[in-house]
């Protein structure tokens, strides 16, 4: 589990680091970007014993659930509802 | 020292993400801190699942060595037999303090019965330890406290009833906690101190009391 918690903090520094040099900085944009790292590394992660599979899983729910939010918002703005 | 690893980093990763949220130039900082607070619960938590549930898995071998001693008629005692002894650091459970120990043996008669010679948590301790100064206080910082990090501190005192030792900031695992085979060979701590003390001794050795009150557990051997 070492080596995935290690590339999820170097992928989300490196993405950090980036947004800033391109002045992004909406909340929707940075937290959607973690979403998307937090998901690529998880199948690496596992196998996780239960209590902690359970805080993975409700960790990366609530990170899709925000990500499902913002996602809306920008469609109904596009949509102009 | 692990187990501060996690929560230090929840906090680090709180107070970026604080700091992203609150300075609006900093925003993309919240993916750094998202993933700290990420890495210290992941951190916290799984070497203490998984070391729960390996005790757990391990708990067969007591069990059967529970079952064991019950099966033999033997009452609940063990001596702790140095490898100049029985040629490798065991506990022999038998019903007084055995004279000798064949190498090898799983089981043997002694004077007053049978007996059980079982490998203990000490016996395993020792052999991660390795080589042990000769003072018993000085072996058992070395060992207890540098190698398997499973105490803070040690004392150890002579008293007229036996030598007591007394760890500080306990955090041995609890491997065969509601078994016969506690009282037997006693905790975790217990067994690697009379282990120790067995092979420093070059004497069987067997735990008097074992008392633990919070984190600080004190043994007294004789």
């Amino acid at each position: 589990m070492r080596y995935p918690l290690i590339a999820l903090l170097a992928l989300s520094g490196v993405a950090s680091a980036f947004l800033t040099y391109l002045g992004a900085n909406a909340v929707d944009v940075v937290v959607s970007t973690y979403t998307l790292i937090y998901w690529a590394t998880a199948p690496f992660m596992r196998p996780l014993p239960r209590p902690v599979n359970y805080i993975h899983a409700a960790a990366g729910a609530a990170l899709l659930a925000a990500f499902a939010y913002f996602a809306a918002l920008r469609i109904l703005a596009v949509l102009k509802i | 020292m692990q187990n501060d690893v996690g929560p230090s980093l929840i906090v680090l990763g709180a107070a970026v993400s604080a700091l992203a949220l609150l300075q609006p130039n900093l925003t993309p900082l919240l993916a750094l801190g998202l993933a700290a607070v990420t890495a210290g619960l992941l951190t916290t938590w799984e070497p203490a699942a998984r070391e729960k549930i390996l005790a757990k898995l391990a708990e067969a071998g007591w069990e059967n060595v529970s079952a064991l001693i019950q099966a033999a008629g033997l009452p609940p005692k063990a001596y702790y037999i140095p490898s100049t002894i029985a040629g490798r650091p065991v506990a022999a459970v038998a019903a007084e303090r055995p004279e000798a120990v064949p190498r090898g043996a799983l089981t043997f008669r002694a004077k007053t019965g049978p007996a059980i010679v079982l490998s203990t948590p000490g016996t395993k301790a020792l052999e991660l330890c390795g080589e042990l100064p000769e003072d018993l206080a000085e072996a058992l910082r070395s060992c207890v406290v540098n190698v398997l990090g499973l105490a803070r501190s040690v004392a150890v005192a002579e008293r007229p009833d036996g030598v007591v030792v007394e760890y500080g900031g306990a955090a041995a695992p609890e491997l065969y906690d509601q078994q016969l085979v506690k009282a037997a060979l006693g905790g975790v701590l217990a067994s690697i101190t009379a282990a120790v003390a067995a092979e420093l001794w070059r004497r069987p050795v067997e735990i008097i009391e074992e008392k633990r009150e919070g984190r600080r557990v004190v043994v007294t051997l004789r």
